[in-house]
């Protein structure tokens, strides 16, 4: 028996849920949960009287995620971060068949989407969209959309009667109407109640105005329905009785448009002028690629003649109709539902998120020496419970602690923590990570996750490090989330922020950041020079320019190095003078990092021979662009013109010591002796 | 005019309120007619590159204890101040009646204050400014509609009037009467503050070498420094016996306490000259980044009222310089400092208590204070 939450974030979620509350009921091996976030109109988010009470009525208890106890699953149509650690898996359903900016690899998506195990898409061209992202590193299969299984499956109520309870005669057309709610991409402002001249004795026009249009549409469309025998209005949240029923849909960038056209129900799109004002407008979402559904309509008498037309001719869309359907639906079948339960159930069964995608092993060093029991324990945890990336622990300086500790930690994470301090053979394996750590470092759920995901998404880089460790920021997250109202200077709550604000962009790199934590591309230039450094923990300075990516998704915390300075007097013991000392020294050098050279304190130790810096002026036009980018810390720019460089000229040494200098892997062609490789 | 005038005295930051609580204690003593009041703004921490406002709990909790009379941000407008007194050109955050008076908290312009630029109309927004010295009505006077007045640097006024003594004010740190001390007062941007210039190695002006003594140094960070500077500094001060932490928001006492300043564009550094002490300045090689650089304002026109340092090996060294030759430059101090802040007679919150009744058309209150004094 696996157990399901199924949590409703927004209104507009609850028609794609019921569907699959439908399934889940009936399903044997599944028991059923069903959360909702608190009501909040202003934000948008909860759900409303109206629709709690529609849950009731099916006989189900709504209640908040932190009631709800652990659960195999959670689905959701929006992976927010609160849904962090409350089920085993997380599995992100459609909820619209258009992008709105906001899905299928548009806009922000990208950080949001990664939150969930599993992405279940409506189509192939869904699929499609999200793999050219770049950004999404789950699972994504396509399933259809739940809300359409019970018209595709039959198992909505038959058409007829559905037309009696809403008084449609016999000989009357039904037209629905139903428009999205944001200003800049609603119909409901330009049409508002002169949309009622599309009723007449021969039309039924339903009216369903989006929740989260405001009280005085809904009011007037009320108003419209007592003031005309031929005007009802939709009041359940459930769309798919109306849809059924309708002859025609008339709407504007509504999914609802969509979702008529894949039922081949003939649509008539009422024009926008102001969508590109939309904040999230994205001319590559479906709605602007896939609009030729049918007419385009700017006026009512257009609108009026448009649904004319296409009552009288309904199928002379449906070749169109058909074409959109094909890229826009997987399913056809009714077979929604019971394929996410399936693609669930099988999802718990095995650990599906690193076959489905490839993922790279990640192997941890930990260095633990001189750490505490409670460090150690706590970054262990970090990474194998929290970190969401399949991954190996190897812990570096655990001679001293006893026998049955490390028993222990090996009997609760069985084949993923080892002692062997990392052997050679996997710090050169190129098909794997690797993640110095230093014991006593942790990270909210995911961590790990996001931040190897920045080496998948940047093949030219080879080093990523989080954007804040140990309340010393490499990019200040403070400041750059600085329009937040009352800032929460907790590492739990940056990391919060900058997930949705910030998640997927690459930072220029900048000074080397302290090793607390810093991943490597196992077998690169850069992982041969620094790994015996940091074992060593002989970093190298601040002046060495060594090009990490910043990873502004990820904040971690130290937890072992905070000395409560106001506490101190001037009796400090050993232990804790060699700390604050080498605290004193992290800060200083994390406070000069902008400082030239001659004004640093630490004084620079070559621990190779330096390289002979090259003239830009001496170099051909490509490497003297790549020199650039490197200096401007543009490396995957830089990468693509050595590499083209040295597949036009192999060897040259030019394009080689600039490859090296700034740690960029290019295909093979720089290797330690500094040749072809 | 019969009725008592409510005068608010409204602090932006808590480094506000040593410019204006002088003001306060005398219309207490003077003018006990007068109801004064202590309010802020919802505190809002400061964060890395971003000033907060407000007090915290624990500040009007001190305000209380101090005897003010606190009134709540909300209860501001109900109580219709016939004057508002801050120590900052906050015009726009006020949003009740009653007159505006800045009196302003520093010396020197960073490109905001007391500089020929359009920004400094905003002043125009005032009743009444108030300026430390005779320099800064000079420069404000032809650019302003609204009186301008020269009152003093009303957080002297102790300083002038013999309270605070170097003496009393090594007594309230700890620190011994004979030893040599550097105060270090840095401000808290990145491209013009000591801080990154100098960072750790600050401790080594209180090692005994080059017959660095019994020397101490003094830590007093600005209000706005980022966290990490904090953290470190508190650490340090926690490592060295010699090194002290400040964590008032009054510099005041730091400035009396020490023999040598070191200091960068802040506008400690014109409070040190006017307090006849030797200053060090450090430039941050990033100086001319700042966003607001404007090499005529006077934090950068004079520079040769300190021994200059860009580098920490001749920050100490100048260090050593200004204990040996503590004459050094004393004439470029007393002159700067007599346009900085004018005499420091202990009378500038008399002078701008008196300008602020006499805004109020308070003639009867000004000739029974003056009376009274």
């Amino acid at each position: 028996m696996l157990r399901a939450i199924v949590h409703l974030h927004r209104a507009s979620h609850l028609p794609h849920a019921i569907p699959l509350l439908h399934v889940l009921r009936q399903a044997k091996n599944w028991q059923l949960v069903v959360t909702r976030t608190a009501y909040n109109m202003a934000d948008k988010v909860g759900l409303p009287p109206l629709y709690e009470e529609r849950l009731h009525r099916l006989g189900l208890r709504v209640m908040p995620l932190d009631e709800a106890g652990p659960a195999d699953v959670c689905f959701t149509f929006e992976p927010v971060r609160e849904l962090a650690g409350c089920a085993d898996k997380i599995v992100q359903l459609p909820a619209s068949l258009i992008g709105k900016g906001l899905r299928y690899g548009g806009g922000s998506s990208v950080a949001r989407d990664n939150l969930a195990d599993l992405q279940i898409v409506p189509g192939r061209w869904h699929a499609e969209r999200l793999r050219r992202s770049g950004g999404i590193f789950v699972p994504v299969i396509t399933a259809g959309l739940p809300a359409l299984d019970p018209i595709l499956g039959g198992w909505v109520a038959p058409r007829e009667m559905l037309r009696q309870q809403l008084r449609i005669e016999p000989q009357q057309k039904a037209i629905l109407y139903a428009p999205t709610w944001n200003p800049e991409l609603s119909s409901a402002p330009l049409l508002w109640t002169r949309v009622r001249t599309l009723a007449t004795p021969e039309r039924v026009l339903i009216l369903r105005p989006h929740p989260y249009l405001p009280d005085e549409y809904q009011q007037a469309c009320a108003e419209l329905e007592k003031g005309d025998a031929n005007i009802r209005v939709a009041r359940e949240p459930d769309l798919q009785p109306y849809l059924h029923v309708a002859d025609a849909v008339v709407s504007d960038l509504s999914s609802v448009a969509w979702e008529a056209a894949v039922l081949d129900k003939p649509v008539i799109r009422f024009d926008t002028p102001n969508h590109r004002e939309y904040t999230r407008f994205d001319d590559t979402d479906p709605e602007y690629k896939l609009a030729n559904i049918g007419p385009l309509v700017r006026t009512l008498d257009e609108l009026r003649e448009a649904v004319d037309q296409e009552l009288a001719e309904p199928q002379q869309g449906a070749d169109l109709r058909r074409t959109v359907r094909d890229q826009l639906l997987a399913d056809t079948q009714g077979t929604t539902c019971a394929r996410i339960l399936q693609a669930a159930g099988e999802l718990v069964q095995r650990d599906a998120s690193s076959a489905a995608t490839g993922r790279t092993t990640v192997n941890v060093l930990v260095d633990a020496r001189g750490a505490s029991l409670n460090a150690v324990d706590g970054t262990i945890e970090a990474v194998l419970d929290r970190g969401r990336e399949p991954a190996t622990v190897h812990l570096l300086g655990v001679a001293n602690f006893a026998p049955d500790i490390i028993s222990g930690w090996q009997g609760r994470w069985p084949g993923r923590v080892r002692t062997d301090q990392l052997p050679k053979q996997l710090a050169a394996d190129p098909t794997s990570h690797l993640l110095l750590l230093k014991a006593g470092t942790v990270g909210t759920h995911g961590w790990l996750f996001r931040l190897v995901n920045h080496l998948r998404r940047h093949a030219g880089l080879d080093a990523v490090a989080p954007l804040a460790v140990g309340g010393r920021p490499v990019q200040e997250p403070e400041v750059r989330i600085q329009q937040g109202d009352g800032i929460d200077p907790a590492y739990e709550s940056l990391d919060a922020r900058l997930q949705f604000h910030q998640a997927g962009e690459l930072l220029e790199p900048t000074q080397a950041p302290a090793p607390d934590a810093i991943l490597l591309r196992a077998g690169s230039p850069l992982t041969t020079a620094l790994l015996p450094r940091w074992r060593k923990r002989d970093w190298p300075d601040t002046s060495e320019k060594i090009p990490v990516g910043i990873a502004p998704d990820v904040v971690l915390e130290f937890t072992g190095r905070r000395i409560n300075a106001n506490r101190m007097t001037s009796a400090l013991h050993d232990d804790e003078r060699a700390r604050a000392e080498e605290r004193v020294r992290e800060l200083s050098q994390w406070i000069q990092r902008g400082m030239p050279p001659r004004i640093r304190n630490v004084k620079a130790e070559s621990h190779e021979p330096a390289a002979v810096s090259l003239d830009p002026a001496t170099l051909s036009g490509p490497l003297r662009l790549a020199h650039h980018y490197i200096e401007q810390g543009k490396l995957d720019r830089a990468g693509e013109l050595l590499e083209r460089a040295l597949h036009e000229s192999p060897g040259d040494p030019a394009a080689i010591q600039l490859a090296r200098q700034a740690g960029i892997s290019v295909n093979g062609y720089v290797s330690a002796a500094g040749g072809k490789s | 005019m019969s009725d008592a005038p409510r005068i608010l005295f409204y602090i932006k930051r808590n480094l506000h309120l040593p410019h204006v609580e002088p003001i306060l204690r005398w219309m207490e003593t003077h003018t006990p007619e007068v109801q004064v009041r202590v309010s802020a703004p919802p505190w809002i921490a400061p964060t890395e590159g971003l000033p907060g406002t407000g007090l915290t709990a624990a500040e009007i909790d001190a305000v209380k204890a101090k005897g003010l009379q606190w009134l709540p941000y909300g209860e501001i407008a109900d109580w219709s101040p016939d004057a508002t007194i801050m120590a900052d050109a906050d015009y726009a955050g006020l949003h009740w009646p009653g007159k505006l008076v800045n009196v302003n908290h520093g010396l020197i312009s960073k490109g905001w204050y007391y500089t020929n630029k359009p920004g400094v109309q905003r002043e125009n927004q005032g009743d009444l400014i108030c300026v430390p010295g005779p320099y800064h009505a000079e420069v404000l006077t032809p650019m302003l509609s609204k009186p301008v007045v020269a009152t003093g640097l009303v957080k002297f006024d102790p300083v002038g009037r013999g309270e605070l003594t170097q003496q009393t004010a090594r007594t309230m740190f700890g620190l011994p009467l004979a030893a040599e001390v550097v105060l270090l007062a840095p401000t808290f941007n990145m491209e013009l503050s000591a801080v990154p210039v100098l960072a750790d190695r600050a401790r080594e002006l209180v090692h005994a070498a080059a017959g660095r003594g019994d020397r101490h140094l003094l830590i007093k960070l600005h209000g706005m420094a980022p966290p990490v500077w904090q953290e470190m500094y508190r650490l340090l001060a926690a490592l060295e016996q010699r090194i002290h932490y400040v964590d008032s928001a009054d510099l005041t006492p730091s400035l009396m306490a020490a023999d040598v300043v070191i200091s960068d564009v802040s506008s400690a550094y014109m409070e040190a000259i006017a307090l006849d002490r030797p200053v060090v300045l450090v430039d941050n090689p990033l100086q001319t980044r700042y966003f607001n650089y404007d090499p005529n304002d006077i934090e950068y026109r004079w520079r040769d009222v300190g021994v200059r340092a860009k580098t920490v090996d001749e920050a100490l060294a100048a260090v050593d310089h200004c204990f040996a030759n503590p004459e050094e430059k004393v004439d470029a101090r007393r002159t700067y400092g007599r346009k900085l802040v004018g005499d420091i007679d202990g009378r500038a919150s008399e002078r701008a208590a008196l300008a602020i009744l006499t805004l109020l058309e308070r003639e009867e209150l000004v000739t029974k204070a003056v009376a009274n004094s």
